[in-house]
């Protein structure tokens, strides 16, 4: 580093040229302490058996209550299915067909068809 | 006057009853040398006052983190040099001579804390050229005659980049004042 180095410190020195007020280091460290909060005493958390159960007994009521509706709608939609394709295999009968499946049927169960299909159109 | 052993200081630290008497003691023994690495840097003293006593207040909010395995001194610096970055940053004064710094620096020849003479304000003058990282390093080589590795452990740059900053500072600031002269 050398001789630029020496050139400022020859013409400039190192001692700073910034001071401070009159007093003002022997009465910063006092004025410093009485700014200083107080330090809140810690809330210490104590590990039970119960805190440890606890969220795990949350995950089962929580796991529970969703799992039950998901299962009855699933449920009841499928039923619907059902009860639908029956409903729309008989509308897709002709008359050729109804009168076919007649021969099959007695006459009670025959009318029962007819009925079904007739109020569906 | 109290011999300050930072052993035994760090011991006060950890315990709640001795902690506030050890922190004093740390302010007592810290606050001039802080208040000279503030000061190059902010050049005013009411602004320099306000920085150092942010720079205890997060250091004694945050005293039950420090762990003793980097010096006192080193995370002290840290804090306060963070506080007057964050500061000179708010008052877009971290680049140029012209942007800001300006007004200080003229302002220091009736500045009654500044005891230099119309040579010492050309040398500020030419410091405050330099960008306020550089500026620092430079603050501490050649004011405080810190070592590098102290350095490396303040800003947290190698020993290597330091040395190299410190070089191009020094040339700078020669070729500043040679131009007035």
């Amino acid at each position: 580093m050398g001789k630029e180095e020496d050139y400022i410190k020859n013409r400039y020195g190192t001692e700073s040229p910034f001071v401070a007020p009159d007093g003002y280091f022997e009465s910063f460290t006092d004025h410093m302490m009485e700014m200083l909060p107080e330090k809140e005493t810690p809330i210490v958390k104590i590990n039970t058996r119960w805190t440890r159960i606890k969220p795990l007994l949350y995950m089962a009521a929580m796991f529970i209550t969703l799992f039950l509706p998901i299962r009855y709608l699933v449920t009841s939609t499928k039923t619907d299915n059902t009860m639908t394709q029956t409903a729309a295999s008989i509308k897709e009968l002709s008359d050729e067909d109804i009168y076919y499946l007649s021969l099959n049927l007695d006459e009670y169960t025959f009318y029962e068809y007819v009925t079904d299909s007739d109020s569906n159109e | 006057m109290v011999n300050y052993n930072e052993a035994i200081i760090i011991e006060q630290l950890r315990n709640k009853a001795t902690q506030r008497e050890a922190f004093s003691q740390i302010v007592n023994h810290y606050t001039k040398q802080l208040y000279q690495q503030v000061r190059h840097l902010v050049l005013d003293h009411d602004q320099t006052n306000d920085i150092l006593q942010n720079t205890f207040i997060k250091a004694w909010l945050n005293i039950d983190y420090f762990r003793g395995d980097a010096k006192l001194s080193t995370w002290l610096y840290k804090i306060a040099l963070n506080e007057s970055l964050t500061f000179l940053k708010k008052e877009n004064r971290t680049t140029s001579l012209d942007e800001g710094d300006g007004q200080y620096l003229t302002q220091l020849k009736s500045d009654s804390y500044f005891s230099g003479d119309q040579a010492q304000i050309q040398l500020q003058k030419a410091i405050h050229q330099l960008p306020s990282k550089q500026r620092i390093v430079f603050n501490l080589k050649y004011y405080q005659e810190m070592k590098y590795e102290a350095m490396s452990e303040i800003t947290g740059t190698t020993v290597g980049a330091l040395k190299a900053s410190y070089h191009h500072a020094v040339l700078k600031i020669k070729k500043h004042l040679e131009s007035l002269n």
